[in-house]
């Protein structure tokens, strides 16, 4: 397959897998540590949604679905098999412990993108173009223009039933 | 042969053309542009995100093994508990500055 179109494919793979999980695991919902409460509150404040700046905020202050795609994807493509996964979710699992997170997002991501990497080998895409892929799928979500990104991530938790939940 | 160990025969590991290298590395030169003419500190943090994926992406590209890929995990969740660490930081400095005021 050619190289930069199986690094496209890859990155909208990674951004669909980590953005869907993310929000179905409720990140958007509330922060998870206090760190997280001010990034959202942060980005709300530059005209941003408060769902959307909690969900940067959990991203950056624990490792989620998003490490998840990440570190199964390195893993995946050193060790040269599915069993790589594993060991990241593990990893994952122990990252989350460390940072006092109650979710399971990073595990569930691991596992499902060790799941889609296995299944797209067959049509030509390999490892590499994943983690390249998560990088750009992140600086999409992180590096580009939070308020105009945190908007899109509000509509679509809203729209898969994940609204911010008011700690007061 | 040290080449073996590294598996650069392998048909998953094409050293030719180091596209993905090339991508993350531009990736990173632009944060880090960004970075440098940000001003507030909490809008940076997500900044810093994408740099610790880059990074540690690149550690597992440039090391196609198991000790690169251990290595790359490492560095990416302690980077996340510094992450963690610094913005509740940032947070609690503006809660006692407020206070002051």
């Amino acid at each position: 397959m050619n190289e930069i179109l199986a690094i496209v494919l890859g990155a909208v793979l990674s951004w669909l897998n980590f953005v869907l999980i993310d929000i179905w695991m409720g990140l958007p919902e509330a922060p998870g540590v206090r760190g997280a409460k001010a990034i959202g509150k942060s980005i709300e404040k530059r005209d941003g949604d408060l769902g959307g700046g909690y969900f940067s905020g959990n991203i950056v202050c624990s490792p989620d679905a998003s490490a998840g795609t990440l570190l199964a994807s390195c893993c995946y493509f050193a060790f040269h098999s599915p069993a790589g996964g594993l060991i990241a979710a593990l990893f994952v699992y122990f990252g989350n412990r460390i940072c006092a997170d109650p979710g399971y997002a990073g595990t569930t991501g691991a596992l499902t993108i060790t799941i889609l990497i296995w299944a797209t080998s067959y049509i030509g895409l390999s490892p590499q173009n994943f983690i390249v892929g998560i990088v750009i799928a992140i600086l999409t979500i992180q590096g580009l223009y939070h308020p105009l990104v945190s908007k899109l991530i509000g509509k679509m938790a809203r729209k898969m039933n994940r609204k911010v939940i008011e700690p007061e | 042969m040290i080449n073996d160990s590294l598996n650069i025969n392998d048909k998953n590991y094409n050293r030719d053309k180091m596209y993905e290298e090339t991508i993350i590395s531009a990736i990173i030169i632009f944060i880090v542009l960004r970075l440098l003419v940000t001003q507030n500190r909490l809008e940076r943090m997500p900044y810093l995100n994408v740099i610790n994926f880059g990074v540690a992406g690149v550690i597992t590209l440039m090391n196609p093994s198991p000790l690169g890929a251990v290595t790359s995990m490492i560095y990416f969740i302690m980077a996340t508990v510094a992450a963690n660490a610094i913005a509740f930081s940032i947070d609690k400095i503006r809660e006692i500055e407020h206070d002051t005021d």
